[in-house]
């Protein structure tokens, strides 16, 4: 098993077939039997544990999805409903979106592209054997498990109390919106507020431990000849992301023991009932949970500069700024946690400098999207899956991104905030942007995961799918929004049930895309054609070793390294489908291979 | 008079409600601005998007045929760095401009205090008179005090563009001017566990002489008071418990306990019997005839101005406690129907919620919004 790797010594050429390994031997085979895959140290396999783990959690928090939008298909309880049954309805709702809120962000996509993508490909990118950290890497994915049990917990106590009447200690279930606003969390939600916590709290290390880890390992582990600007942009995005995880996440770790500390030992903090102040709560929320954003988004950022690049054939277009703009993106970040407190009565000067700071977090971001286009143009674009969802991203992130204009004016923000504007709003931004991103990456890296390629007319199919559904499940959301729809409501007024219903219907619409696009890279991995090596042209590194790598990633020293975009000199063959370096790469070239 | 707005929900614009207060056209000038600016920008990078993916397509034997080395241009990279650098600073500026204009009150507003709880509104108006709805004076400035019994709530009124949160532990502040009389919508928009969806009331925006009989009728007890139940309520409230005891004990009044209908001694000789008039004749004029040892002047002023209403109120409990009254004290305690005032009829409520949307039955024209349960009750009535 290796361990912590020096940097490879660079030299060799060679367009890496997998050299000195046995034919057929790879990560996945490498050793056999449970022990050998919940032990291991190795990133690859960790990545694809993670991967399990981390797609239950979307099917879970996506089911809670589609059962909140199943209960706001009618604006209320039907006429005639007894006060109980009325209240029940609402506290299901209630519980619903608190439950759909958790897993989502804390397990699934807070992790989602770092644990899985940034676990998998980022030695691979590096021509690295592993992290720098391997044992530590395998404790992250551990406490990832720990925070999920809890969460478990949660959830069944909530299925106990409410299918067989059965009591847990510690309450039922959750109903506190995943913000935890105090003091109703601490003083009067009935759900199970402690595990819940906790749960988020052990996430919380799993965050910090895997940022540590990447940045240890891009510092470290870099191969002669790549300098800091001769890293993929992917590697840049996980770079910043881990620098928030690593100063962010602690933040988040304390303002939760203290919310325990309130509800289970009553010590005043948070509620004024105690001599507590429930608005400090929101500070220190915020300060995590504004650059978890980020945290979300960013990577997602990284995986589309990957696949533009690929699927453009070009390289990408202003490079420096994309890198640039990943850092300013991760240190403004951290100053614009003000802006979710506009209207709670925080000072105006406050409020005019959170507005001011959130203001320049959309330059950056506005400057990742010039330069997509830009990388567009004059390319030889191939609209195979992932870039389908690179431009889908695109799409969706621009409008996410310009709502953001609306809220970030301050006295706009005080008509539009806690309606559900703002739930259209960072749907767009995190599920519109980040899910159709690590769709993007699924597909786009699943060849090198598996060694198998999947069927495109189906993943183009499933995309197109997901692309209208989703569409029609949040743009609605806007209008209703800014008429003043307000957000976490189990009942409505009834001239929004147009809206509510188009966003039900989307969300079916979403859920069968999704289940088509997973069905697909299951086939896919179970039964499709063998991949190449470089199935889509890549010019980084981690296409230059067999799909599936071997154990220890490269049997033959990859490189040169040198442009990580220069893909001058890689041909494809159009028999095989596979792409690979021509002998006198470094030249221009001026016509096809054959 | 009450005027409703069918659907006060759509307004002026498809996408904005209704704009009725001074604010409100500020805001939504803004919200338009930013609405066509991303219109522009979405439009444009969807066309070159579309266009450079179906222009630059792969097309077989026009493989790499890219510029070599890295795409970049300097000033392409700064315009496309500047010009959204302006433009977000100018909607900074505007809405940095708006919000100061929706934070400070003017001088003189007309104040209100708000008070949330799980799961209902308490608008308590400057006569101390309290409700479950907001009334509004039309063309007024009016500033809301925000109060909280429990947890973190959020008084929205979409019409005014205008939300704060109600925070345990400390008064937030909130003001309007409404200009447009009609009733509207108020919302709970910060969670607050079962009920926040049911945490709604209504603004009725009315001219300023109709606020003010509102406010006189509603703040009537007659409408919602036993005589009795409100004269205790006013023996207190009006400081009379500080010098008549109604227990029998001196104070620096004459103890109220079966006084009405005695003969009462009085200061300088001569007896008075103490019906209504003579109670009425002492709230008014104290000095007139004085309690035999309370005297030679008495220590009370003249509470002239006090409504009839409220002497007659005061006089049932004198009444309730005299056992020289031998009337009917039954009547008194008798709590008329509930004193809201009815919506005007016909009148549709937009906000009124959440049932099947089958049926086509009236929607009710009065609700007793006042006595709403701590639990919501089924959403039918």
């Amino acid at each position: 098993m290796s361990a912590i790797t020096g940097p490879i010594p660079f030299g060799v050429q060679d367009t890496a077939h997998g050299g000195g390994h046995a034919p057929g031997d790879n990560y996945l085979n490498h050793s056999r039997g449970i022990k050998s895959w919940l032990l291991t140290l190795d990133h690859k396999r960790i990545g694809l544990m993670y991967m399990i783990g981390i797609l239950s959690a979307f099917a879970l928090g996506g089911f809670f999805a589609i059962s909140l939008r199943t209960v706001l298909w009618n604006p209320g309880p039907a006429r005639g409903a007894s006060a109980a049954s009325a209240n029940a309805y609402m506290d299901l709702y209630n519980h619903l979106f608190t439950l759909h809120g958790v897993v989502m962000v804390f397990l699934f996509i807070i992790p989602a592209v770092p644990a899985i993508f940034g676990n998998f490909v980022l030695p691979l990118m590096l021509g690295a054997k592993d992290v720098a950290f391997p044992r530590l890497n395998l404790l992250s994915f551990y406490l990832w498990c720990g925070g999920a049990l809890f969460f478990s917990y949660v959830l069944l106590s909530g299925v106990m109390e409410s299918a067989f009447g059965i009591k847990w200690p510690g309450g039922f279930g959750l109903d506190t919106g995943w913000t935890f606003y105090t003091p109703y969390s601490t003083s009067k939600a009935a759900g199970a507020v402690v595990p819940a916590t906790l749960g988020a709290f052990i996430l919380g290390f799993s965050s910090i431990l895997t940022g540590l880890n990447f940045v240890a390992t891009i510092h470290m582990l870099r191969p002669k000849g790549m300098s800091w600007f001769r890293m993929p942009l992917m590697l840049w995005a996980l770079y910043a992301t881990s620098i928030i995880q690593i100063l962010a996440t602690p933040v988040l770790a304390i303002t939760l023991l203290l919310l325990a500390a309130e509800r289970a030992l009553g010590i005043g903090i948070f509620d004024p009932a105690l001599g507590g102040d429930p608005v400090m709560y929101q500070h220190f929320f915020w300060f995590y949970s504004h650059p978890a954003v980020y945290i979300m988004v960013l990577p997602a950022m990284g995986v589309i500069s990957e696949l533009m690049v690929t699927f453009s054939r070009k390289h990408i277009f202003g490079y420096n700024f994309i890198a640039a703009s990943s850092i300013a993106i991760a240190l403004l970040g951290f100053l614009v946690w003000g802006h979710h407190m506009f209207v709670s009565g925080q000072s105006p000067l406050a409020n005019a400098i959170f507005s001011l700071l959130t203001f320049a977090v959309a330059i950056p971001s506005a400057i990742k999207v010039f330069n997509w286009l830009a990388t567009l143009y004059k390319g030889d674009i191939r609209l195979k899956t992932p870039m389908l969802y690179a431009l889908g991203f695109v799409y969706l992130f621009t409008i996410g991104g310009l709502t953001g204009l609306f809220l970030g004016a301050l006295s706009v923000d005080v008509h539009l905030t806690n309606t559900i504007f703002i739930v259209a709003h960072f749907h767009y931004v995190m599920m519109g942007s980040t899910l159709f991103a690590f769709l993007g990456g699924m597909y786009y890296w699943w060849p090198k995961m598996f060694g198998r390629m999947c069927n495109e007319n189906w993943g183009r199919l499933a995309f197109l799918i997901i692309l209208v559904g989703f569409n029609l499940t949040f743009f609605p959301q806007f209008i209703a929004g800014s008429l003043g729809m307000p957000r976490r409501y189990a009942t409505y007024p009834i001239q929004f049930i147009g809206y509510h219903r188009s966003a039900t219907f989307g969300a079916y619409i979403m859920a069968t895309g999704l289940i088509i696009a997973g069905l697909n890279l299951l086939h896919g991995m179970l039964r499709g054609r063998k991949a190449p090596a470089n199935p889509w042209g890549g010019s980084t590194l981690e296409w230059q070793t067999p799909s599936p790598p071997p154990h220890d990633n490269f049997s033959t020293t990859p490189g040169p390294v040198g442009d990580p975009y220069d893909l001058h000199g890689i041909v494809e063959d159009k028999k095989t489908g596979e792409w690979y370096r021509l002998p006198d790469a470094g030249k221009p070239r001026t016509g096809p291979a054959h | 008079m009450l005027r409703l707005n069918p659907g006060t929900l759509l307004g002026s614009s498809p996408w904005l409600p209704l704009r009725a207060s001074t604010v409100a056209g500020e805001i939504d000038a803004l919200f338009d601005f930013i609405l066509w600016l991303s219109v522009f920008f979405l439009v444009l990078i969807l066309v070159l998007m579309i266009v450079f993916v179906i222009k630059y397509r792969h097309r077989e034997g026009h493989e790499n045929e890219q510029e070599p080395g890295a795409g970049h241009s300097t000033a392409l990279e700064l315009t496309w760095t500047i010009i959204p650098t302006i433009l977000v600073l100018i909607i900074y500026y505007f809405g940095f401009r708006g919000f100061l204009h929706v934070a400070v009150p003017p001088p003189n507003s007309y104040e209100i205090t708000a008070t949330g709880r799980m799961w209902n509104w308490q608008f308590t108006y400057p006569n101390g008179y309290t409700d479950g709805e907001l009334h509004v004076p039309l063309g007024v400035p009016v500033r809301v005090i925000l109060n909280s019994e429990d947890v973190i709530h959020s008084l929205f009124v979409p019409v005014f563009r205008v939300k704060k949160d109600v925070v345990p532990g400390r008064y937030n502040k909130m003001w309007f001017q409404a200009t447009v009389p009609g009733i509207y919508e108020v919302e709970c928009a910060n969670y607050c566990g079962t009920g926040h969806s049911q945490m709604l009331s209504k603004a009725y925006v009315q001219s300023p002489e109709d606020f003010k009989t509102w406010l006189a009728e509603a703040s009537d007890w007659t409408k919602n008071t036993s005589p009795i139940g409100e004269g205790e309520k006013l023996y207190r409230a009006k400081g009379c418990s500080q010098c008549h005891s109604i227990d029998g004990t001196r104070g620096t009044g004459p103890t109220w306990k079966d006084m009405f209908g005695a003969p009462v001694p009085l200061e300088g000789g001569g007896t008075a019997v103490a019906d209504e008039d003579y109670v009425r004749e002492s709230i008014e004029y104290p000095q007139a005839k004085i309690v035999s040892t309370f005297g030679p002047v008495s220590a009370m002023s003249s509470f002239k101005g006090t409504s009839s209403n409220d002497i007659f109120a005061l006089t049932a409990f004198m009444k309730s406690i005299s056992k020289y009254y031998t009337g009917d004290l039954e009547s008194l305690r008798v709590v008329p129907r509930s004193g809201k005032l009815p919506l005007p009829a016909g009148a549709i409520q937009s906000g009124q919620l959440m049932t099947q949307p089958s049926s086509n039955d009236p929607q009710p024209t009065t609700k007793p919004a006042a006595t709403r349960p701590a639990v919501p009750e089924p959403l039918s009535k």
